[in-house]
């Protein structure tokens, strides 16, 4: 596409064309005369058309015209024209100059339009070619999210599936990928890594093994899963590095991994912030930036639902296991007073002796007939409050009495088991609403339990105390105590405080998870304090005392 | 199998659920032996230093303090306690391997097959 000649150049072409013709028909006068007086104009006129234009064209016919008259035409010197033969000549010189003209601009225009049409065709391919980029690149990150979408889907172990994670995002979309998982809503693990360089991964495991993170910490990995926005850092400075460090060992670990770029994005499953997955660039020199963004959350999100479904695949194995646990320990439990019961009826009906004491005989059928009762109710009771189903009958009632009342109820039980009970009450009355029944299972229970877990000779108290809105019923006992990595469990169902299958008071671990229930739906809390193993417990049931709703 | 005649020697019952083990204890005694009891392993060992060899033991093997199977490898270390036979009688479901390798003479589930049970106990009483 040739470029434009600007005015100035066309006009003094024109100009200077015209000079020349000037010129040149100066230099022919000797010859020609004053014939022919046009006729080296001609030329700069059609010159000045093709290549100035109409504008150039048209002072180049003016300009010869004058030049001519001037010089060529006689009389000499004048602008004035007298003879008749001239005209033919001047009229010859307009027309081809005016033709030239027109045909020029026409010529010019017709260009200009094809020049315009070529632009418009370069342009349209650029987009074309733009977006089939733009569409291969889409398919390409689907076909990416697609083999991501299988793979994940293909086991449910957690570790299996947060090594399948890192394992697409390197190299295809960062030199190194990190998977951080949020333990127990305070603490961050790592649980996966993988590098793009094998030299790297040595570190990558060093690193993991430098301890969980709070989430509370000043880590952009912890800031990311606090407030589940993604964090862009597309120059990591030194500073930054430093952030992420958690002590110089850790830090002397990270500038040797050197990662120059990163971006962290938060695993969110059902709602709730899980994690964070963590790209890194570092030797390839790509650098993340916003556009990165979507392929990295779509991974994320692939990552998020297979990593959750590895986890409640976890939960449910667990759950399993707690049942067929639960089960196991149901079977024996039933066994035993079946057991009691079965061999004092066949002494019964078969004594070989003349037996005194069938009354004794028959209370302990009676007994174990109770124990197995007894045992069916706590597991329909459970069962119902786990369902949310418990039927409660509350009424205004004092706590003064029910408490009394049923630890009187309980001391045949304790004395018989060599423990001493302490009853410690408030002089006025401790009004609330509630159902007295569940109450008075919930002090049962807590004092059951620590009969059971109590050696002769020790001792039991229970005591209730009152502010205005609380009622605090603790009951203490100088047992085996409780290891305190148990304390959180413990109110779940078949929890033993000993871990140990074999050596166990048996039980179904009912009691606890029944007092938590029934404790709960009251609008209160229970909790359980103990020093450590041999070291007593206590247990304290907050009642709230000011009208609550009930369920 | 029934006995008119008192035994010298006793059977001990090793077993944390006191209506089980006075239970079987009625039981036995109704049928002429001697019944010892304890509640778990320890308290049995303390037992067994008190007393003569008892013919044989029925040993419950979930209990506190120490366990059924606590209490046989420490009976199988004393060459004073080792002899004694030793038939199980529990409520928990084990495996067959775990049940071998405490090499009882007999294995009972709960509630107990009691003409099985005087069979055994008369084998070695």
């Amino acid at each position: 596409m040739l470029k434009e000649p600007g005015p100035l150049l066309r006009y003094s072409s024109a100009v200077a064309g015209i000079a020349l013709a000037t010129l040149v028909r100066l230099c022919l006068s000797p010859v020609l005369g004053a014939d022919l007086p046009f006729i080296t104009f001609f030329l700069p006129v059609v010159f000045a058309a093709f290549y100035g234009g109409m504008g150039p064209a048209l002072l180049a016919l003016i300009l010869g015209t004058l030049s001519a008259a001037f010089f060529f035409i006689h009389p000499a010197h004048s602008l004035t024209i007298a003879a008749p033969a001239p005209l033919l000549g001047l009229a010859l010189f307009f027309s081809v100059g005016l033709t030239s003209a027109f045909l020029c601009e026409a010529l010019r225009h017709a260009q200009r339009r094809a020049e315009a049409g070529a632009q418009a065709a370069l342009r349209q391919k650029g987009e074309l070619e733009r977006e089939i980029k733009e569409r291969r690149q889409a398919e390409a990150t689907l076909q990416f999210l697609t083999h991501a979408s299988e793979q994940l889907a293909s086991s449910l172990d957690l570790q299996t599936t947060a090594n399948q994670v890192v394992d697409l995002a390197v190299p295809l979309v960062a030199d190194a990928c990190l998977v951080d998982l949020l333990v127990e809503e305070t603490t961050i693990r790592r649980i996966a890594g993988a590098h793009v360089n094998p030299e790297k991964r040595e570190l990558l495991r060093e690193l993991q093994g430098h301890g969980p993170l709070s989430v509370s910490a000043a880590h952009p990995i912890a800031r990311v899963i606090r407030t589940g926005q993604f964090d862009l850092d597309p120059e990591i400075s030194a500073a930054s590095l430093a952030d992420r460090a958690q002590d110089a060992e850790h830090l002397r670990l990270l500038q040797r991994l050197d990662p120059r770029s990163s971006l962290i994005i938060p695993l969110v499953a059902r709602g709730r912030i899980m994690g964070a997955l963590s790209l890194w660039s570092s030797d390839s020199g790509r650098r993340f930036q916003a556009a990165d963004l979507n392929i990295a959350e779509e991974l994320a999100r692939r990552a998020a639902v297979a990593i959750e479904n590895a986890r409640l695949y976890q939960a449910m194995q667990e759950a399993d296991q707690h049942k067929d646990d639960f089960l196991a320990m149901l079977g024996h439990e039933l066994r035993s007073p079946l057991s009691a019961a079965h061999t004092t009826l066949q002494l019964l009906r078969h004594p070989n002796r003349d037996r005194s004491d069938p009354q004794r005989l028959l209370d302990r059928v009676e007994r174990q007939v109770h124990r197995m009762a007894r045992l069916i109710d706590d597991m329909q009771d459970l069962s119902r409050i786990n369902r949310g189903k418990v039927l409660l009958r509350p009424e205004p009632l004092d706590l003064v009495p029910l408490v009394r009342e049923t630890a009187e109820d309980c001391r045949g039980a304790a004395e018989e088991s060599g423990l001493t009970l302490a009853i410690s009450l408030p002089e006025s009355p401790v009004p609330m609403r509630g159902d007295p029944t569940r109450l008075s299972q919930v002090l049962v229970n807590l004092l059951n339990n620590a009969i059971k877990f109590t050696d002769a000779g020790g001792q039991l108290t229970v005591a209730l105390i009152h502010d205005a809105n609380w009622a605090t019923l603790t009951v203490k006992d100088t047992g085996i105590g409780i290891e305190p990595g148990l304390l959180p469990q413990l109110f779940e169902s078949f929890h033993q405080a000993e871990r140990s299958l074999e050596r166990s008071r048996g039980g179904l671990g009912l009691g606890l998870a029944l007092v938590k229930g029934l404790t709960e739906i009251h609008g209160g809390q229970v909790s359980a304090h103990s020093d450590g193993l041999g070291r007593g417990t206590e247990f304290t049931v907050r009642l709230p005392i000011i009208s609550l709703p009930m369920p | 199998m029934t006995s008119t005649q008192s035994k010298t020697t006793c059977i001990l019952i090793i077993e944390d659920d006191t209506d089980v083990r006075e239970a079987l204890a009625d039981f036995l005694q109704d049928q002429g032996y001697q019944v010892a009891g304890a509640a778990n392993g320890r308290e049995a060992l303390a037992v067994l230093r008190r007393i003569e060899p008892p013919c044989i033991i029925l040993l419950d093997l979930m209990m506190p303090v120490m366990s059924g199977w606590e209490f046989r490898r420490e009976q199988q270390q004393d060459p004073a306690l080792a002899a004694i036979p030793v038939a199980v009688v529990t409520g928990i479901r084990n495996t067959v391997d775990r049940i071998a390798a405490l090499n009882p003479v007999g294995y009972f589930q709960k509630p107990v097959d009691l003409s099985a049970l005087l069979a055994t106990v008369a084998t070695y009483c």
